[in-house]
């Protein structure tokens, strides 16, 4: 069993073979060493590594991706977007949790669950103005009118007719 | 961490400041993102939703076009997929590996696209997307790499795109160098893509192989030494090539029984590098797999019908497509088999009519490659010598001459239609050695078949 | 938690590089210096989260709001590379510090040091490498693929230091590092016990730095080789050429080649315990450069005393290791070829005595003995010693050939072997022979098939061989079918279908005739009730027999002449076309006695079947009636009464006058009166070889064509090489018999000279007649070799009868045949017409023109 202590001080007791669904715990556990002492996450909330664990239990056993295969990845490959029944269930949260759970994922080094939540945002993207975009994710305009007038013209070809 | 998208909120973000949003509670996800974890989360996304998000404010066209995006563009130029320019056997050396602009590549290839399935893109755009295909076709992998079949992704994109596409069916009467792309690209595809046998389809082929008829049986599209589809510079005229292929799979297209299915093979695939059939013996030097056996078919008017096409003075012009519509008019075509074989320069008596500095070929890779053989039809055997070299823009030129026992002796000169080894083979012109204005002249269509391939000769004149 | 996490507390994410960096740099320290003391899980975690941090806060910095222009890049990059440097900083002066201390050390201690500091180093940089790993996984991965020269992954940048700061420092004051590995080694070889898994972890080590700009990846030996390996090898070669020296000055070559083996030995093991595999074959052929081809002239020399002593373990030792160098054995194969040659010559001349005295009493079983035994050592020589190797078998092959064909028993003559090879096993074959078991028969035969090989004029053996056989068929003293047809599926396996065509159509013929003689038998018993003559016939083929039908008259007796008659006119209705002719001087006959009061069984040749028959009718003859009764020439009459008298069936006690013995007496009722007459024993050989003298010509005349026809013209010179190179297979040629060939050629106008040239000929319209390609070219040769057996008409038959009242009496019976008369037929010029026409050679006005000569 593996002690998990969250940046608002809250433990977590879980199995070894599911925290280790993270490469950042899975290496540290290899490097120090088996103990009891408490694994300190100063930047993952309690509420997010309750998710985070949901999804490590659930995906338990199945092969992490070795780093060689990181690195030799086919470039060509074609990228899905799809993402499983059970994934699509569990990453149905409200926004600013899915981006906590992104930035847990890419923090704890839990390559399948940063991919789902990068997909899901891909998908959320998918098809949509700018002005869409804007609204879908609050972002504030900050362009001159003349350059939006250029950026326009330039990408005029990528619209969607 | 919210403090982190105050920099961008209360900086001034330029002089002309536009109306931003006021800095309210909830601040836009990835301002609070590391760059990476955007870009990352963008290469899931198509080009154009990039290009969408890219507009919405300034942080987002940095994350997109800056801090390091060519690894962004890299990512979605493959999982688009396209094939990787990066191809160890590109013959034109025209970019340097490590300097290939993903974001322009990819952005130009959709753009492209946009362009073909347009009906009314101008035509400056249009020029722009038929150079983007070439050069995709020109990025297509060769067949078998360290012993493993890769697939092309630019061949799957370029059918796709091409097949619904208008943009082949312009009949261009524009100058040549615009005209030349069209050619080219035409003469990659031989016809494949035209395949419907409705009305529409067939009177097109049928206006269309009238006018390569009347190009390539024209003597007077000759001139002088250079009789090839080349250019006096040495690169191909591909207008040239487009017609002689038209010719020639016109015919092939009209033979009856068992010889329609002896036929090169045609269309995008059989263009990729190296896609020759193998018999697993090949010499580290035959770059261009020269030995081996070969089908040619050849093409011919009756001498009388050439010489009254090109020099009846009755006639008004002369190219007069009813010419070839007249019921007493006759084309033949013969089938032939060639077996070659290396040799040294030394050892070949087989001289370029071109200037020796013009077969030497600037890349050290494609040294120029003499060879000898057999050339067998159903009326005699001769011997063939010839060479093989690499032009100045890539295209692999082959030269050859077979000299018959009387002394007679006949010319080619034709391009490998496609990359270096495309199963496509080669498409040229024969003609007779000495090259006086009344010789006659034909397309041929060269390629390679397996050893073992049963032998079949035949001659046909309808 | 330790006390360095309070002194040095958690920076928070937003701090800046200098507090980030302060925290960073109190952490490395201590894993690189401290690692032994532990890390706690809160140490780790904070360590990699101020990395995390660090690297995840490029949006708030790198670039003003203001350069934005779209379209274009601001050059704004991922955070990392202040966090790089600093690294870089950390450990150049962590490397510094340990670099002093090797100041003072050497040899083993600084080895230790290094091995020890190398190992401490390396887990520590590991367990950065994984602290730092984002910042591998996004600024150094973007920085390498945007092409910037000496950006690495954390693990390698700190190996690229240990490199710069430590190692080539270190080795740059006199190779110190190395020269101590080296110095160890040195002590190994001289016999000392050294520290093995030190060295292994020291040239590791040099391993690692290596480095391979494109992928830190991938192993790269480059700092190996230079700093390690290049001078081992020359360390290595030094350390030889003196220790070989030396020991060769005070040793024996024997005693040196088990050094050599086991230095050897000893360095691939080497290889195996602590160096780079790489290494082993720069080392290995270093070694062998210096402990053998630096010696082999020596080895050379002692090879021959090795051979005579039969030092076996020495000469596998020195095979061994000769074989390693390039040329290393070729002069031993020399040596040994001749050394083969001399003892087969020796051999032979034991055999044959002083001065070759008992050359004509050679006995066959005594030479082939003495020549297998000479090839049996040496063979075995080759197979144990030199493993087989094929360059050594090639010398034997090529020493047995010399020896086998020039020896002192053969003097000048290359035909003597071949004859005596084919005599001796015309012996093994015979029923006569002894040879107990089957097994030991196909061993005889294997063995001669040995010395075969070697043989150079192989077709005067297959003439020898063919008149062997022919006798041994004719007069049924094979000792069995299957040995000899065992015999000729060696020699076919050996030379062809071609050679043995002959031999194989010999058995048919007798296969053939046996049933002819009971279907003749048969039909005579039906039509005949009279028939009380036992009779066989052997119809043989003109071409594929060596036998000569009688040069002379002779009178058929009566007795046997409606036998004589009917089988003609049998064979005749059978095979129209045929023309037999007989062969009496082969026949054989039996005659049972009726004058005597013991019944005896005469075995007789026809002309003695002859003699005696006419004392059917008389008691006393004269030799001229005699002569004039048979026909058969004086000079062989006398001898065959000569035989007739010594055996006392005829009494000769007046001049000329024979008087039938009306008291003869034998021990044994079968008695065998046929001898031989010796005349005609002598002639055998000489006859032979005239036989195979005159194939040649025809052999040498038809490869000529053959070789004119493929090159249309050709120069003399050139001409008689080709010859020579297409016939060495079968014999080896005379020059002067091919100028005599290529005269008769000229003469026959086959070929011509080329107009003013003295010496190129070229093809005539002629030549062209037949086509060229290999089946033709063999028929042609075949044809022209047929050609022989025109003279060779055949024949025989031996019957007889008797009838009631008369001195003899035929014994019949078709279950027991008693007389074994023999016939041959030959073909007929129109017969052998047809045959070539099926071959289609163009030669038919030549061969008709022979044909008909029949």
């Amino acid at each position: 069993m593996v002690l998990l202590v969250t940046s608002d001080n809250e433990q977590f007791t879980t199995d070894r073979d599911i925290v280790e669904r993270s490469v950042l715990i899975k290496n540290m556990l290899e490097d120090v060493g088996e103990s009891d002492q408490p694994i300190p996450l100063p930047n993952v909330s309690s509420s997010v590594l309750k998710k985070v664990l949901e999804y490590c239990e659930h995906h338990r056993g199945e092969p992490l991706p070795t780093a060689d295969s990181e690195q030799s990845q086919d470039e060509t490959r074609k990228r899905t977007t799809d993402i499983s029944e059970w994934d699509q269930k569990f990453i149905t949260v409200d926004q600013e949790m899915l981006f906590e759970i992104i930035l847990a994922a890419n923090y704890l080094d839990i390559k399948s669950l940063l991919d789902v939540g990068c997909k899901t945002v891909a998908n959320m993207i998918k098809g949509k103005t700018p002005e869409e975009i804007r609204k879908l994710f609050n972002i504030v305009n900050d362009f001159t009118p003349e350059e939006e007038a250029q950026i326009k013209k330039e990408n005029e070809w990528a619209e969607d007719r | 961490m919210r403090s982190l998208s105050s920099h961008l909120v209360t900086s001034p973000p330029s002089p002309s400041a536009p109306p931003t949003a006021p800095a309210g509670d909830v601040a836009a996800f990835f301002e609070s993102f590391p760059v990476e974890v955007t870009q990352r989360m963008l290469v899931f996304c198509r080009p154009q939703d990039v290009i969408a998000f890219s507009s919405t404010c300034r942080l987002a066209h940095m994350v997109v076009f800056d801090f390091s995006a060519q690894y962004l563009w890299r990512e979605l130029f493959f999982s688009h997929p396209f094939d990787d320019p990066r191809q160890p056997l590109d013959i034109t050396l025209e970019s340097d590996a490590s300097a290939v602009d993903w974001r322009h590549k990819t952005i130009e290839r959709l753009k492209a696209e946009r362009v073909a399935k347009s009906s009314r893109a101008p035509s400056w755009q249009t020029s722009r997307a038929l150079q983007v295909f070439i050069s995709m076709i020109h990025d297509m992998p060769a067949v078998i790499q360290r012993n493993i079949p890769v697939r092309s992704h630019n061949l799957k994109w370029l059918e796709r795109v091409l097949r619904k596409s208008d943009i082949l069916n312009f009949e261009i009467e524009a100058p040549r160098s615009e005209g030349m792309p069209y050619a080219q690209l035409r003469a990659y595809l031989a016809l494949s893509l035209d395949e419907g046998d409705d009305e529409k389809t067939r009177l097109r082929l049928e206006a269309r192989r009238k006018r390569s008829r009347i190009y390539v049986y024209n003597v007077r599209n000759y001139p002088g030494s250079n009789w090839g589809p080349f250019l006096p510079d040495g690169t191909a005229d591909w207008i040239h090539i487009e017609h002689l292929v038209n010719v020639i799979v016109m015919n092939l297209r009209e033979l009856p029984g068992m010889w329609s299915r002896i036929k090169p093979p045609l269309g995008l695939a059989a263009i990729r590098p190296y896609s020759v059939p193998s018999n697993g013996s090949e010499q580290p030097r035959d770059w261009a797999r020269v030995e081996g056996t070969w089908r040619r078919y050849v093409s011919f008017m009756d001498f009388r019908d050439l010489y009254a096409f090109n020099f009846d003075f009755n006639r008004q012009s002369d190219s007069d497509p009813t010419f070839f519509d007249c019921p007493r008019f006759r084309e033949g075509t013969r089938l032939l088999e060639l077996k070659l074989r290396l040799i040294d320069r030394e050892g070949s008596r087989f001289r370029s009519h071109r200037r020796a500095s013009a077969v030497k070929s600037r890349n050290d890779r494609f040294p120029p490659i003499y060879f000898t053989g057999t050339s067998k039809s159903v009326k005699s055997s001769t011997i063939t010598e010839g060479v093989v070299y690499m032009s100045p823009d890539g295209v692999v030129r082959w030269e050859f001459c077979s000299t018959h026992p009387g002394g007679a002796k006949w010319c080619s000169d034709g391009a490998q239609i496609g990359h270096v080894a495309s199963a496509a083979g080669v498409v040229g012109v024969w003609t007779t050695h000495n090259r006086c204005s009344d010789d006659t002249v034909g397309p041929f269509w060269l390629w390679k078949v397996k050893d073992d391939c049963p032998l079949q000769l035949m001659e046909f004149s309808r | 938690m330790s006390a360095s996490t309070s002194a040095f507390p958690m920076p928070p994410p937003t701090a800046d590089l200098q507090t980030t960096w302060a925290f960073l740099e109190e952490g490395v320290d201590h894993i690189m210096t401290k690692l032994q003391t532990g890390v706690s899980y809160s140490k780790y975690m904070s360590l990699y989260t101020v990395a995390y941090n660090y690297c995840t806060s490029s949006k708030m910095h790198g670039h003003t709001t203001d350069a934005l222009s779209i379209g274009n890049r601001t050059g704004a990059n991922l955070m990392g590379s202040d966090l790089y440097n600093n690294l870089i900083r950390y450990f150049v002066t962590h490397l510094k510090s340990l670099r002093e201390k090797t100041d003072s050390l050497q040899d083993e201690d600084l080895l230790r040091y290094y091995a020890a500091e190398w190992d401490r180093y390396t887990t520590g940089a590991n367990y950065i490498n994984r602290l730092f790993t984002y910042l591998n996984r996004h600024w150094v991965k973007r920085e390498r693929d945007e092409g910037r020269k000496g950006v690495y992954p954390v693990y390698t940048l700190a190996l690229v230091q240990w490199k710069n700061n430590l190692f080539i420092p270190v080795q740059s004051k006199n190779t110190k590092i190395a020269s101590a590995i080296l110095r160890l080694i040195e002590a190994q070889r001289n016999g000392e016990t050294i520290d093995q898994g030190l060295v292994r972890k020291v040239v590791d080590s040099f391993v690692s730095l290596g480095l391979d700009e494109s992928d830190p990846n991938k192993a790269c030996l480059d700092i190996y080789k230079e700093h390690f390996e290049t001078p081992f090898i020359e360390a290595t070669e030094t350390y030889y050429k003196k220790e070989s020296e030396a020991f060769l000055a005070q040793s024996s070559v024997s005693d040196y080649l088990k050094k050599a083996e086991e230095r050897l030995k000893e360095e691939e093991d080497r290889v195996e315990r602590y160096l780079n595999t790489q290494t082993r074959k720069a080392l290995i052929s270093k070694c062998e450069h210096v402990l053998i081809r630096e010696h082999s002239e020596l080895m050379w020399e002692s090879f021959q005393r090795l051979l005579d002593f039969d030092k076996d373990e020495d000469l596998q030792r020195m095979y061994a290791l000769l074989s390693r160098i390039p040329e290393g054995l070729e002069p031993l194969r020399k040596k040994f070829e001749e050394h083969v040659k001399k003892a087969g010559q020796a051999a032979v001349s034991k055999l044959v005595g002083e001065a070759g005295a008992n050359v004509d009493a050679l006995e066959p079983k005594a030479y082939v003995d003495a020549l297998l035994e000479v090839h049996r050592k040496n063979s075995e020589t080759v197979t144990r010693s030199f493993r087989g190797e094929a360059g050594f078998v090639a010398s034997l092959d090529k020493a047995c050939r010399e020896f086998v064909n020039r020896n002192a028993a053969t003097g000048a003559s290359n035909s003597k072997s071949p004859e005596l090879l084919a005599k001796h096993a015309d012996l093994l074959l015979r029923k006569s022979n002894k040879m107990a078991e089957e097994g030991d028969l196909e061993g005889a035969l294997n063995r001669v098939m040995i010395l075969f090989k070697y043989i150079e004029d192989k077709d005067v053996f297959q003439t020898f061989y063919t008149t062997k056989l022919s006798k041994r068929l004719i007069h049924g003293v094979s000792a069995s079918d299957e040995s000899e047809a065992s015999m000729i599926s060696k020699l076919k396996e050996a030379c062809g279908f071609e050679y043995t065509n002959k031999l194989q159509r010999m058995f048919t013929d007798m296969s053939l005739s046996k049933d002819l003689t009971d279907q003749f038998r048969e039909r005579m018993q039906q039509n005949h009730d009279d028939m009380d003559i036992s009779f066989s016939i052997m119809v043989l083929g003109t071409n594929f027999w060596p036998l000569t039908p009688p040069g002379h008259e002779f009178v058929i007796p009566a007795e046997i002449l409606p036998t004589y008659d009917r089988f003609q006119k049998y064979y005749q209705i059978k095979h129209s076309g045929r023309k037999l002719t007989w062969l009496w001087n082969y026949s054989k006959n039996e005659l049972r006695t009726n004058y005597l009061n013991q019944k005896y069984i005469l075995m007789t040749s026809t002309f003695q079947m002859a003699v005696l028959l006419q004392y059917n009718n008389n008691d006393t003859l004269s030799l001229t009636e005699l002569l004039a009764a048979t026909s058969i020439p004086k000079e062989l009459l006398t001898q065959i009464l000569a035989l007739l008298v010594k055996a006392k069936v005829l009494i000769n006690e007046e001049m000329d006058q024979y008087d039938l013995n009306p008291n003869f007496k034998s021990k044994k009722i079968r008695v065998n009166l046929n001898q031989p007459i010796k005349a005609e024993t002598k002639a055998e050989t000489s006859d032979i070889l005239k036989t195979v003298d005159e194939d040649r010509k025809y052999v040498i005349q038809a490869t000529i064509v053959r070789i004119m026809k493929a090159r249309k013209t050709m120069k003399h010179q050139q001409l008689i090489q080709e010859v020579i190179s297409q016939i060495s297979q079968r014999f080896a040629p005379k020059i002067p018999d091919i100028k005599k060939a290529i005269d008769t050629l000229l003469e026959k106008d086959y070929i011509e000279r080329v107009e003013g040239t003295k010496d190129t000929f070229a093809t005539t319209a002629k030549t062209s007649f037949s086509e060229s390609n290999n089946t033709s070219v063999q028929a042609l040769d075949t044809a022209l070799l047929s050609r022989r057996w025109r003279y060779r008409q055949i024949l025989r038959l031996g019957a007889i009868l008797s009838q009631n009242g008369e001195h003899f009496r035929a014994t019949m019976g078709a279950k027991r045949p008693v007389a074994h008369p023999q016939l041959l037929y030959v073909v007929t010029a129109s017969y052998l017409l047809k045959k070539l026409k099926k071959l289609r050679i163009g030669f038919f006005q030549f061969r008709s023109r022979t044909c008909s000569l029949i």
